[in-house]
């Protein structure tokens, strides 16, 4: 017996349960890594049960082992390259031969593998009937039936996993790989042999057969790797004469007669395994397909849908950050007062405890966000939404599927970049990735909800029954107008860098399924894990720059010591409350002063003249620096430039009032828009360079967005003053 | 051969080759052939979709996409693809 836990490896396609699996057996014991040099997630937990202890990888959901999709790439290079002791397919038993397929090349693979027929409740209900035990002799690999989300089955699959993980030569040996059929079999035994020469090719060397026949050039570098270029040459050249040999046979690529022999393969087990009779659930779905995908229905059915998530969401939510924000002035002010002057509690409560926890109060907000798309996504109707949108997102050059990277992005653009990784093409996920940060992130939130307080006064109206608020309808225009310039720039970059078709999109639909709480958490855990990891990492590090660019250079001493010398006259001269406002008054002179002298001061009035046109004077501009690290800043750092008089008081009526004397409401406006538009922060930068694989069209999204604030801004500055519209300040 | 009007069926026209997304609303059809590149016959031939296939449309944007089920499946197809598959009524 192994003295190193074993390895196991789960793969399914997507939508057959296997995130439900994956829980089950690991239940909170799981951690998020990421692989080397790819960009895709992997899970990996413990699993104990009542046996020996287990390790439990996750792999990305796929339907093929074909390199068709990065998932697909990372999935096959893990079971190749890290040969995990078992893998255990998940598959949805109400969908068997589809999800058979991956099952046949894995054995084809020769992995040591169990098969976990998962949502058996699922098929019962829709008529099917499977001989498990008919299937696996047929198969040759263990089966074991699982209802995840009832947890039925899970120790079974961990028994089996282990007794293949202890002989896994005898579970490879017992599998009955797919049978090309006399016209192709012996070529595949003939390139077999040939291949199985090679020592560090034998392993795999009928699965390296098969794909060399279809002609797939990530296995043809591997080999040129693995047996030496020389080799891999003869090899690929004996794979090509018999490649052209099928396909003058068939009249038909290699690879399509291939995967058309798989289905036979898979299409004859399941003649003799699986009985359909009636469907119940099937109907179910239907009806309800019947309804959210109506032609003229659909489309209303997803904005009430889409309406319902955010309502929950701020409703819910907005009292929760409010109190957060509370709590957090509070701390920042005590450590101010426990800690008294000096720069070691500045950093902590101006920079870290203001800063990071500026970010850390929406936690509610993307929190609950997260569980409505979750509760869209595990229920099925995501599918549904994305076929509903499709004729509207064909017409500016994506996917129905694009939209599900943008409706996370309203959350946070960091994980919704992240899951453009459902799209298959690299210029749809390109284009995808380019226009997200013009979905207003919840960061951004703060900033609007801040604005449109100081600068529109709360007004109501009632078109009959119904109350309209004049600020609501703000908050929802500069949403729209964010989703408006998303369209425009996807429909131009289809145009111009992203040239090309869109592809030609094949999506399966799920059936209905009722969310399960405990999924639902888990979800809901990981990607608001993902914000909270952004601000203690990246916004962390920014803050901390951020503040030592405000504190530093220094006022020169003489210029310091005046402010001192006028304190001590101001005490000789006055007394009282006249004393306190002459104090009051020369410390804003102070603090203002070094500001100014600072770095950020000095950067805000360096490109201060470039955003002249747009309204913003150079306070502005310094919060605006602020914003790229990440957009909510521009509150803390419009806080530190007005509220440096009193240090305690950052609370946002205060800056309101402020904001408010010094700005009309046409600049108010300006800065929504640009907040609403340019720069994407540096967490989104740096996960755009990492899934775009480079720096080039990260630049491009940063540089592209900043010229489109500017001209919009400029646009709607110049014209607005020039019809002298919202151009008196309120205060 | 003798004639024998009631053994001979009428001289029926072979059901004319539409792209699918002619096709209507419930109706069977069975695929003759894809309009396109290798990449795209092999994800659809791994999705089972194959000249020969037999599936329902279950509903139908225009231009697309449109929803079919096969083999118990529901299956979305967008609109670039739907114009691409020839089929025949069944």
């Amino acid at each position: 017996m192994k003295s190193t836990p074993l390895t196991v490896a789960l793969l399914g396609n997507p939508n057959s349960g296997k995130t439900t699996v994956f829980n089950a057996v690991t239940g909170s014991r799981q951690r998020v890594a990421n692989y080397p040099g790819v960009t895709v997630e992997a899970k990996h937990g413990r699993a104990g049960g009542d046996g020996e202890e287990l390790i439990i990888v996750d792999l990305p959901g796929t339907y093929s082992l074909t390199a068709h999709s990065i998932e697909e790439l990372v999935a096959r290079n893990y079971i190749i390259e890290q040969s995990p002791d078992v893998v255990v397919d998940v598959l949805d038993s109400s969908n068997l031969e589809r999800n058979l397929y991956l099952a046949t090349q894995l054995i084809e693979l020769g992995a040591p593998l169990v098969l976990a027929l998962n949502m058996s409740d699922l098929a019962r209900a829709r008529g099917f009937e499977i001989d498990a035990p008919l299937l696996s002799e047929l198969l040759g690999v263990p089966i074991v039936q699982t209802t995840a989300s009832r947890k039925r089955g899970i120790d079974e699959v961990l028994a089996t996993a282990r007794q293949v993980g202890h002989d896994p030569a005898a579970a490879v040996a017992a599998q009955r790989k797919p049978d090309y059929g006399h016209e192709i079999e012996p070529h595949v035994r003939e390139l077999t042999d040939r291949l199985a020469a090679h020592p560090q090719l034998a392993p795999h060397a009928r699965w390296f057969a098969v794909k060399l026949l279809e002609r797939d050039e990530v296995s043809a570098e591997r080999i040129g790797k693995l047996a030496g270029p020389q080799a891999a040459q003869d090899l690929l050249a004996d794979a090509e004469r018999l490649a052209e040999h099928i396909e003058s046979v068939f009249g038909d690529a290699a690879e399509i007669v291939l995967a058309d022999r798989r289905y036979g393969y898979i299409a004859g087990a399941c003649a003799e395994a699986v009985q359909h009779t009636a469907e119940t659930r099937r109907q179910r779905s239907d009806r309800i397909d019947a309804i959210v995908t109506h032609p003229h229905l659909g489309l209303p059915i997803f904005a009430v849908l889409m309406y319902l998530v955010f309502q929950l969401t701020f409703a819910l939510g907005n009292p929760l950050v409010n109190w957060l924000d509370g709590g957090k002035t509070a701390l920042a002010g005590w450590v101010r007062h426990v800690g008294g002057e000096g720069l070691l509690v500045s950093l902590l409560a101006d920079g870290v405890i203001e800063g990071v926890g500026a970010v850390l109060v929406f936690v509610p907000l993307i929190a609950l966000l997260y569980v409505g798309i979750s509760i869209l996504e595990d229920s099925g109707y995501m599918a549904r939404a994305a076929f509903v949108l499709d004729k509207l997102m064909h017409r500016i050059g994506l996917h129905g599927k694009s939209f599900v990277p943008m409706l996370i992005g309203f959350g946070c653009t960091v994980p919704a970049v992240m899951a453009t990784r459902i799209l298959e093409t690299r210029r749809d996920r390109l284009t995808t990735m380019l226009i997200l940060p013009l979905m207003s992130c919840g960061a951004r939130l703060p900033v609007y909800v801040l604005l449109i307080g100081a600068f529109f006064p709360h007004r109501r109206w009632s078109i009959g029954s119904i109350e309209v608020s004049n600020q609501a309808i703000l908050l929802f225009a500069i949403y729209v107008i964010g989703i408006a310039l998303a369209v425009l720039a996807a429909w131009v970059l289809r145009k111009t860098v992203l040239r090309g078709e869109v592809t030609p999109f094949v999506m399966e639909l799920p059936p209905y399924r009722l969310p399960n709480a405990r999924g639902l958490l888990v979800h809901v855990w990981e990607r608001s894990g993902e914000y909270v990891k952004k601000a203690g990492t990246i916004i962390l590090a920014i803050v901390i720059v951020l503040w030592a660019m405000k504190t530093w250079p220094q006022l020169p001493a003489a210029q310091a010591e005046s402010y001192e010398v006028r304190r001590v006259a101001a005490a000789g001269e006055l007394t009282g409350e006249a004393l306190d406002r002459r104090l009051a008054q020369i410390n804003v002179e102070q603090h203002r002063a070094e500001l100014q002298h600072s770095a950020v001061g000095r950067i805000g009035r360096g490109i201060a003249p470039v955003l002249q046109p747009c309204g913003f004077d150079w306070r502005i501009s310094t919060a605006l620096l602020g914003s790229f690290a990440a957009k909510e800043i521009f509150i803390s750092q419009m806080g530190v430039i007005y509220a440096v008089d009193d240090e305690t008081d950052q609370q946002s009526e205060t800056l309101r009032q402020k904001l408010a004397a010094d700005y009309p409401p046409l600049v108010g406006f300006c800065m929504m828009l640009f907040i609403l538009i340019a720069t994407p922060c540096v967490a989104t930068v740096a996960v755009t360079v990492r899934e775009s694989g480079g720096w080039k069209w990260a630049l491009l999204q940063w540089s592209y967005l900043t010229v489109l604030a500017w001209l919009v801004t400029v646009a709607v500055f110049q014209v607005g003053s020039l019809l002298n519209i919202g151009t008196q300040p309120l205060g | 051969m003798p004639y024998n009007p009631i053994d001979s069926p009428q001289p029926q026209a072979a059901p004319a080759a539409i792209p699918l997304s002619d096709a209507d609303i419930g109706q069977e059809v069975v695929l003759s052939r894809v309009d396109g590149g290798r990449g795209l016959l092999h994800r659809l031939a791994e999705m089972g979709i194959r000249p020969g296939a037999r599936f329902r449309v279950l509903s139908k944007g225009r231009p697309g996409p449109f929803i079919i089920t096969m083999r118990h499946t529901r299956l979305v197809l967008g609109q670039g693809l739907v114009h691409r598959m020839i089929v025949r009524i069944a």
